[in-house]
């Protein structure tokens, strides 16, 4: 068979893995948030809150001098400080799935990445050159979801992660991990589990959306509108735990907690677990018609 | 199909007795066509099944009869699409990206490793004239230079098959000719090119064949004067260029060929029934009479033309 002339030659065909094709779209999502000035910006806005734990740690094991080790001076502290000291396991958590500490950098962070991942590649019909190349809608999907979450766990899984190594490393003795290290695989699971669920929401709003800024639009819509109207029904109701049962992020973060064994007032796991669960159902309904090889060429 | 050496040839793309319905609704209706190591326009109007015929060459679709095939492979398995370059019409990229880091992480897709999609990513920039430009972001690019990055993607895993889409679409005259000779060379190293454009004499310009659709049938396939002759029921149209244009209309309206006659500047525009015969009594009157005829040129043997006699 001669088909070809003499200074073309065709690559021959290499079968390589869905996984080593997909690796560029993990890597290029990752990296997303740092190939902007702004990007830079936000994340370094993310990353304050716990530079801050940081301080806190570094007082606490007696670095850093506030009028004497804060370890020693937390027994005369009110009870709220003292669960929040970096031997608790609120410490890790709580900065992360508390409304009042964690919900604008999450919101902050999704919403620069998770939900302009998808609705950016379809805004830009970058869609056409993913299913020309065989990369599956599944594939495609999963790759822009693990990217996205791999980046956002560096600020809600990763840092609580660093700031326990990092006390470990530099308290006196073993004392601290001793203490903390029977609840901290809980603590990564429920992190784990409370950034891949929201993230995975996330993602599939933005595989819905035509538009990235539609897909922040309507992320912040849902993040925010479900726990405002959470606080509000909890508020009217004075019933505690309802606001899990409506907000997403309160649902999230009840799982988080549950798995990390911070006990709950009111909080049905079950309710927090089906919530997420049904909105997930129907927002993949959606995206999957979203996300057809028909979309694309012409 | 066999080379002049013998050796065997398999079509580069092979669309055998194709037919897609969406539904009640056909798209294409017994489509049959081969690309070899030429290029092939593709031309019909908005509607006409062209973009179902892209995708099904893509694999995006499957066809409802028959057969569509990639280098021998059938379209939309691994091997064909490792063998099929797709230069999408849409100007939009990653502004953010380097023209070269786009088209290696286009590289990476295919499954190329880093450093090796990197080089090759740069040595096919090079080739296409951006090697001075490769390192600056595409959101910095002019049109012509994007539309070189699109085709560099296309071409950078080295297909056997390259796809494109309208690729003319925003380029000034002379990025279109050096695209034109680039699309050309293509075919001469040894690729099947099959381009779609609407701007039908930009296409002539550089395709050997041309496929025509219409209402998702292959309405005809073939060299454009090819076709142009076979259109015996459609008049020819000749301007002949002559110092004495009415003489030569008054020995023109004797020929029983001659349906028409229009004087224009210094000529005349003759229009010509199928029957033979004209060519040679016009030679008889050019050469009986200096300066009487002086220029013949064909009017309706573009692409155009041939288009608009089949589709009406």
């Amino acid at each position: 068979m001669t088909i070809y002339g003499t200074q073309y030659r065709p690559a021959p065909y290499a079968p390589t893995s869905a996984w080593q094709r997909l690796l560029p779209i993990v890597r290029l999502e990752f990296t997303s948030l740092f190939r902007s000035r702004w990007g830079i910006v936000a994340f370094c806005l993310c990353v304050f809150p716990s530079v801050i734990r940081l301080v806190m740690l570094l007082a606490w094991v007696g670095l850093l001098s506030f009028g004497g080790p804060v370890r020693r001076m937390q027994g005369n502290a009110p009870r709220e400080l003292q669960e929040m000291m970096p031997e608790g396991v609120r410490f890790y958590v709580e900065p992360i799935v508390a409304p009042e500490h964690g919900f604008m950098v999450f919101m902050l962070l999704t919403t620069l990445v998770t939900a302009r991942a998808i609705a950016k590649d379809r805004s830009t019909n970058a869609l056409e050159f993913y299913w020309t190349r065989g990369i599956s809608p599944l594939g495609y999907f999963g790759a822009k979801w693990l990217g996205s979450f791999l980046l956002v766990s560096t600020m809600t899984v990763a840092a609580p992660l660093v700031l326990w190594v990092a006390g470990s490393l530099l308290s006196d003795d073993w004392t601290f991990l001793h203490d903390t290290v029977g609840f901290m695989p809980g603590v990564v699971a429920g992190l784990l589990v409370f950034t891949a669920s929201l993230t995975f929401l996330c993602i599939l709003l933005s595989a819905i959306a035509g538009s990235p800024n539609l897909a922040m639009i309507l992320w912040c819509l849902l993040l925010g509108g479900s726990w405002a109207v959470g606080e509000m029904v909890q508020s009217m109701s004075r019933t505690a735990g309802v606001g899990s049962r409506i907000s997403l992020f309160d649902a999230a973060g009840a799982l988080a907690r549950a798995l990390a064994g911070i006990p709950q007032r009111g909080v049905s796991i079950g309710g927090a677990a089906a919530l997420l669960l049904g909105v997930a159902a129907v927002l993949a309904a959606l995206a999957r018609r979203r996300l057809r090889l028909q979309e694309a060429v012409g | 199909m066999s080379d002049a050496n013998g050796a065997d040839r398999v079509p580069l793309l092979a669309f055998a007795n194709v037919s897609k319905w969406y539904g009640q609704v056909s798209a294409l209706m017994d489509v049959s066509f081969a690309v070899g190591t030429e290029v092939v326009g593709l031309v019909g109007r908005n509607g006409a099944g062209k973009t179902t015929l892209m995708k099904l060459t893509c694999g995006l679709l499957r066809p409802s009869q028959g057969k569509v095939a990639v280098a021998g492979h059938d379209a939309g398995s691994a091997t064909a699409r490792a063998a099929l370059g797709f230069c999408p019409d849409l100007d939009r990229l990653y502004e953010r990206l380097s023209g070269r880091a786009f088209v290696a992480w286009m590289l990476r897709l295919h499954g190329v490793g880093s450093a090796q999609a990197r080089a090759r990513a740069g040595e096919v920039l090079e080739q296409l004239g951006l090697g001075a430009d490769m390192h600056r972001r595409i959101g910095q690019y002019s049109k012509g230079m994007r539309q070189r990055v699109r085709l560099a993607q296309a071409l950078a895993h080295r297909p056997r098959v390259v796809l494109l889409d309208e690729p003319m679409t925003g380029l000034d005259p002379i990025a279109r000719h050096e695209l034109a000779q680039t699309i050309a060379q293509l075919a001469r190293d040894g690729v099947g090119v099959l381009v779609s454009s609407h701007v039908l004499h930009e296409l002539e310009a550089m395709i050997g064949r041309v496929v025509l659709i219409h209402q998702g049938r292959l309405l005809a396939e073939g060299r454009v004067a090819d076709l142009r002759g076979q259109l015996r029921g459609q008049p020819h149209r000749l301007r002949l260029g002559s110092e004495r244009p009415r003489e030569l209309a008054a020995a023109l309206v004797r020929l029983p060929q001659v349906v028409g006659v229009e004087f224009a500047d210094a000529a005349v525009q003759v229009a010509l029934s199928g029957e033979p015969g004209f060519y040679g009594t016009l030679t008889a009157l050019g050469a009986g009479s200096a300066g009487l005829v002086e220029e013949v040129q064909p009017l309706d043997d573009s692409l155009a033309s041939v288009f608009g006699y089949l589709v009406g």
